[in-house]
């Protein structure tokens, strides 16, 4: 894929290298699960744009592939092949504390299209042997390829599998483990939506950054913001009333207009004969004092009931997105301003935030540009 | 705040718009109606495109389509004064030897385009090619001047590394067999000086064919992705009628606020129906941009469908805006009625704002594309300036129906 | 007739095809069948698979020529296991067309065949939704594509399924209708097709308490012991003069289960409904009279050997007062031969009754001079003045019944409104005065007073009496011929 840029994908050797890929102070995601149950799917369309459809034509993963995600904190994503098997594999002893030392969270795939009992008694086994040394990951389960399922047999399968997975845990004297279930699709938004939940488990004082969207609401009327990271269109917060898919998919593919215009409109570098003309009389301005914003901004009023939707570029990683209330586009200017401040302080809180280490490892990106991820950060097309 | 100014730089157009203006008004009254066949063999995929287009579906939700028994006729409102009848006619065999035979007159006289599917899917290519001979000899005798639009359609199931090879492949088999079609009909017809077996003769060149007669364009399409775009609009790009009043006038405005593009679509098939492009503009090494913008702002429109809970076929935003620093800056805005518009034009506040203004001062310029009985009857002004608010003083007056 | 039935798919690449036809070749030629077809198939196509919106409903088509009707339903089923997401077919069949639309003259009468088409529709629908009996046989592809290489499924593998092809399941259809009328064909273990074609009849009105059956036939001929009980002590009380109240009463059956037995009777048309014989009660003309004052097809001579009074026992006379007794035995006998329904027995009874015959020109005489508010009694007394004793020659309530049949007389009926219950009723505070008068209900001007008779067990002098002594201011209470 063109658009892989930003994800430096690395293919490990062998099982057996994966201690010495080990990667300090970067959070882990590890996606785990039988063959076939979408794992890699669920990558490739969340971290390399993958169209949904092209994902029938994803080979069975045979090792272990990584992904590092740099964006405004940097992840590890490891997409473990279902056939390896981690614990009492008689030929090859894994180094179970390389694996699991950092991990941030545990993401188990079930394929609820499938015969799931000997996922859920894998996952159960997983779950037995690393909740002793590392209580603290995060399992999130995955009741994947639900598109197609009616809502009344999700439920039913989600209940099932939660019962199975706790009457286990129990038995084993385990109480209150840190399971949560996302029910899961790549055809719609419920992978990136689980994705983000998963996500915003590891930022580091996501309340204050949830309070500050919350203040934002209040104070513009807005009904719903989102703070995106752009390339995946994951969430990493939102303001604190109740969450609803219906603005997520929106503000989810604001985004995506916003980044295919900028693809197509921002991709060649401007003559300076063109800078010159634009610059003399009558507006003897330099462009870049001509311009409000130095970052992008977008606007736009929808039919029915005038709602506004508003994005606004935080930094090369992040937007905000937001949905506004009927008839406030005329307080533009105004609702600008506060969330130049607003925006100003989520800056901040990333620099006080991000790991000291991180900025060693996060080199922005090279290469020539030309995938839609790559212009997505707005700074990379300034001319 | 420095720009007073801001809109000097164009006022001096005011005069060629008018003049534009009032040679449009010669043309306006006609109303066209064009006769659309939609053919090809049963499966080829006329029918999702046309949902597509026409009905805002999206490329899955076709795959619930069922087959068209008979013809389907729609009547298409294409901006006000153009109305697409469109026939798609199903393409089974059965089917298809009732077009040639019983119904042949009525299916193939005053056709205005023709669009013809194959399907690069298809095991039975010689059989395709026969029935497209045969479609074409019907047509040719009946509607002479139709233009002809070959879709080789499905090229998503081709492999990307050779999909411009079996388009070349085809695109030279297609024109062999339009002129076997044309020898066909001239040699039914004694006192035709062409001899009839020139074409044949020499089928390898498509170049040497004498298929005078036939306006005939091909594309390579999908429904995944914006190509279906690029064809459909190059089939409507020929019907609109006063397509040079409305880019002489489109020129006009680009020229005027200082644009670098400007795409104006049909409302609902978000077809791009004109473009203007500026020097710089020509720079931008996106060819196939005008079929990308229609596709992403159609699958934009079904997301706020989904939001809104409105119908598919309903009107989605009215105004979108998208300032991308000191890159460049862009509007998408409802224009007439029947179209919206989308400028891309140099960044700076002040020079967006008086643009914004212009295009709504321009819109009774446009007027006539909403139907043949409007006239541009309301005067109002074009090219305010910006400072001093909307002020009527510096802007020509449209002229009176 | 069945002129010919087929059975007609929707296939994605050919388009319409026929797949089975009885008899061969008469919607589409078949090789080695040397038979004209009944109409062009291909003019006819789209209506045999038409378009999505008329499909799963009841469809008729006639030819060009207007020779033949195609009754068909054609059946989508939508499921994304089919190839173009649906499976469209049709069985139908071709009868000749019915004249003019109107139906019942010349040709055939579809309704009955509609049932059929309806029912091979829903079934075959069925049996493909359950086990894919149309779209998974081989069998089932266009006539013309279907090569003769043993591809008889009787004669299949040995163990494999075998079953019969539909183009001889279709000819059994066509064969057991026109022949016998109905058929019973297994198609496979599970499923059996059993039609038959039934004649169709509207529903038939309401019977009510007051209305007076007539046979239309003789039923004491046709009664066998396995009919309905109720049905068979009913019939024994029809005589053409009691009311369906006191048939019920007679027969001892709930007045319910009376009316629906008479309604029984009338949906096959074996009586009709009249209303009770009066001497106070109104007759009038009505257009119809013009025939029978032209005694078009012999209509005077006919009501004269019905209603003159037989034989020389002149005393018997008033026949519409005989109710009880041995005169039920007699009427009995007498509405069997009532006019035009049997012609045998008519012209027995005119023999008798030829030398007391009654000129035509005095039944018309008769008949002409009923009219709005004058009774029967006091048209029969005006007679009598005359010097015609009518009761001599003519028995009278026959001659009203001829007439009303021929539909030469009508009844004028009897209603009584009250001005103070109608505005009660208005405004909604109508109630039946407490211990009061049942009879306030009535006074709304909908109730005849024949109802009121039967339901109160009253007379119409009676019931005048009590409308007399009504507690209402004077003039509230209106009676009304209509």
């Amino acid at each position: 894929m063109e658009n892989r840029q930003l994800l430096q994908k690395k293919d490990v050797g062998s099982a057996p290298d994966l201690v010495a890929q080990q990667t300090k102070g970067t959070p882990r995601l590890l996606l785990m699960g039988q063959r076939r149950s979408g794992k890699s799917s669920i990558s490739s369309v969340v971290f390399h744009k993958l169209p949904p459809s092209e994902t029938l034509f994803l080979e069975s993963t045979a090792r272990v592939q990584k992904d590092s995600l740099s964006s405004f904190m940097d992840v590890q994503v490891w997409d473990f092949p279902g056939q390896i098997e981690l614990f009492d594999n008689p030929n090859i002893t894994f180094d179970i504390d390389a694996i699991f030392g950092e991990i941030g969270a545990l993401i188990w795939v079930i394929d609820a299209q499938d015969d799931y009992l000997e996922s859920v008694a894998r996952l159960n086994n997983t779950i037995l042997n690393i909740q002793r040394s590392y209580p603290h990951i995060n399992i999130e389960v995955f009741i994947h390829k639900v598109d197609g399922l009616s809502d009344d047999y999700k439920l039913d399968i989600q209940r099932d599998i939660t019962i199975r997975i706790q009457d286990e845990l129990s038995d084993q004297g385990i109480e209150n483990a840190p399971v949560n279930f996302h029910l899961t699709s790549i055809y719609n938004h419920s992978i990136f939506e689980a994705f983000s939940k998963v996500i915003q488990k590891l930022i580091p004082r996501l309340g204050q950054l949830e309070a500050m969207l919350t203040n934002l609401c209040r104070t513009c009327r807005f009904e719903k913001a989102y703070l995106f990271d752009v390339n995946t269109k994951i969430y990493i917060a939102t303001d604190s009333t109740p969450e609803d898919m219906a603005s997520y998919e929106i503000c989810s593919d604001y985004v995506d207009v916003v980044i295919d215009f900028t693809e197509v409109y921002g991709s060649w570098p401007r003559t300076q004969q063109w800078r010159d003309r634009l610059e003399q009389e009558p507006w003897q301005q330099p462009m870049e004092d001509q311009v409000a914003c130095e970052w992008a901004e977008s606007g736009m009023v929808l039919s029915d009931a005038q709602r506004p939707i508003m994005l606004r570029e935080v930094d090369r990683f992040l937007a905000l997105v937001a949905i506004m209330k009927e008839g406030s586009y005329e307080k533009m200017p105004q609702i600008n301003m506060n969330v130049d401040v607003v925006v100003k302080g989520l800056t901040e809180f990333f620099d006080i935030t991000k790991p000291k280490e991180a900025k060693v490892l996060s080199a922005p990106p090279t290469g020539p540009g030309g995938g839609k991820a790559a212009r997505a950060g707005g700074q990379l097309l300034r001319s | 705040m420095s720009d007073l100014e801001a809109t000097k730089a164009g006022s001096g157009s005011t005069t060629d718009l008018a003049a534009a203006q009032a040679a449009a008004h010669a043309q306006l009254k006609k109303v066209k109606k064009q006769k659309v066949l939609l053919m090809g063999k049963s499966g080829s995929g006329k029918s999702s495109m046309r949902s597509i287009i026409f009905s805002n579906y999206l490329a899955r939700d076709t795959r619930r389509l069922g087959a068209t028994i008979d013809i389907d006729l729609s009547h298409v409102k294409f901006l006000g004064n153009l109305t697409l009848n469109l026939w798609d006619c199903g393409g089974q065999e059965a089917f298809m030897e009732n077009y040639l035979s019983q119904q042949r007159a009525h299916v193939f006289s005053n056709v205005g385009v023709l669009i013809y599917v194959f399907d690069t899917e298809s095991r039975d290519v010689e059989r395709d090619l026969a029935t497209y001979v045969n479609i074409i000899s019907a047509l040719v005798q009946y509607s002479r001047e139709a233009k002809i639009f070959v879709l080789i359609h499905k090229m998503d199931l081709i492999q990307p590394s050779t999909r411009e090879a079996v388009f070349d492949q085809r695109v030279s088999v297609v024109r062999r067999k339009t002129a076997e079609a044309v020898a066909i009909v001239r040699k039914q017809k004694p006192g035709d000086q062409q001899q009839p077996s020139t074409a044949l003769q020499s089928p390898s060149s498509a170049d040497a064919i004498p298929d005078i007669d036939l306006d005939m364009q091909l594309f390579a399409t999908s429904i995944w992705d914006q190509s279906l775009y690029k064809a459909w609009a190059s089939i409507i790009h020929d019907l609109v009628p006063n397509l040079g009043v409305i880019e002489t006038q489109l020129a006009s405005l680009g020229v005027a606020i200082d644009a670098d593009e400007i795409l104006l679509f049909e409302r609902t098939s978000f077809l791009v129906v004109s473009k203007w492009t500026s020097r710089e503009g020509e720079r931008n090494p996106y060819g196939d941009r005008f079929e990308r913008m229609s596709n992403i702002l159609k699958s934009w429109k079904h997301t706020c469908s989904k939001f809104t809970g409105t119908p598919r076929n309903a009107e989605q935003f009215s105004d979108f805006e998208y300032k991308m620093g000191p890159t460049f800056s862009m509007f998408v805005t409802k224009f007439t009625t029947n179209t919206y518009i989308l400028v891309c034009m140099p960044p700076g506040e002040a020079r967006f704002n008086s643009a914004k203004l212009n295009v709504a001062a321009a819109r009774p310029w446009f007027r006539f594309l909403d139907g043949p009985a409007v006239g541009a009857s309301p005067s109002s002004q074009m090219l305010a300036s910006v400072g001093g608010g909307y002020s009527s003083e510096s802007g020509g007056q449209a002229p009176d129906a | 007739m069945i002129q010919g039935i087929f059975y007609a798919r929707f296939f994605p690449q050919q388009g319409t095809k026929i797949v089975a036809q009885s008899p061969p070749g008469c919607i589409v030629p078949v090789a080695g069948v040397d038979r004209a077809c009944l109409f062009d198939f291909s003019v006819l196509q789209e209506y045999i698979i038409p378009r999505k919106a008329f499909c799963n409903r009841y469809i008729t088509v006639n030819d060009p020529e207007g020779k033949y009707s195609v009754l068909g339903f054609p059946v989508s089923i939508p499921n994304p296991r089919y190839d173009r997401n649906e499976f469209i077919f049709n069985f139908g069949l071709v009868v000749e067309c019915s004249a003019s639309g109107s139906g019942s003259s010349t040709g055939v009468d579809q309704v009955p065949y509609e049932r059929v088409v309806r029912r091979l529709a829903a079934t075959f629908a069925e049996m493909e939704k359950q086990n894919g009996y149309l779209s998974k046989d081989q069998e089932h592809r266009p006539l013309e594509d279907r090569t003769d290489d043993g591809l008889d499924p009787l004669q299949g593998p040995i163990g494999s399924y075998r079953r019969r092809p539909i183009e001889s399941l279709l000819e059994i259809i066509k064969e057991d209708l026109n022949n016998y009328g109905e058929c019973m064909i297994p198609v496979d273990d599970a499923n059996t097709i059993n039609m038959k074609l039934f004649p169709h009849h509207p529903v038939p009105p309401e019977v009510k308490g007051w209305h007076v059956p007539v046979a239309k036939m003789k039923f004491a001929d046709i009664v066998d012991p396995t009919w309905d009980l109720t049905l068979q002590r009913v019939i024994a009380h029809i005589d053409g003069v009691s009311d369906v109240r006191r048939i019920a009463f007679a027969a001892d059956v709930s007045l319910e289960l009376t009316q629906l037995a008479l309604r029984h009777l009338l949906y096959y048309d074996t009586i009709l409904l009249l209303d009770i014989f009066f001497f106070g009660a109104c007759y009038a003309p009505r257009p119809g009279i013009h025939d029978f004052v032209a005694n078009v097809g012999g209509m005077v001579d006919e009501c004269a050997n019905y209603v003159c009074v037989v034989g020389a026992a002149g005393g018997v006379g008033n026949a519409g007062s005989q109710t009880e007794g041995s005169g039920t035995r007699i009427t009995v006998t007498d509405t069997n031969s009532k006019p035009g329904q049997n012609p045998a027995d008519r012209n027995g009874a005119s023999s008798i009754t030829n030398g007391h015959r009654v000129s035509n020109y005095m039944l018309i005489k008769l008949m002409t001079t009923f009219c709005v508010g004058k009774t029967v009694a006091e048209w029969l007394k005006g007679h009598m003045d005359a010097g015609f004793d009518v009761l001599r020659f003519v028995d009278v309530r026959r001659l009203v019944q001829f007439g009303v049949i021929k539909g030469c007389l009508y009844r004028v009926h009897k209603y009584v409104v009250s001005k103070q219950y109608l505005a009660a009723l208005v405004t909604g505070q109508a109630r039946p005065l407490a211990g009061g008068d049942p009879l306030q209900l009535y006074t709304d001007g909908c109730h005849t007073f024949d109802q009121i008779i039967t339901e109160q067990n009253l007379t119409d002098a009676e019931i005048m009496e009590k409308l007399k002594s009504f507690p209402a201011p004077a003039g509230d209470l209106t009676v009304i011929y209509k």
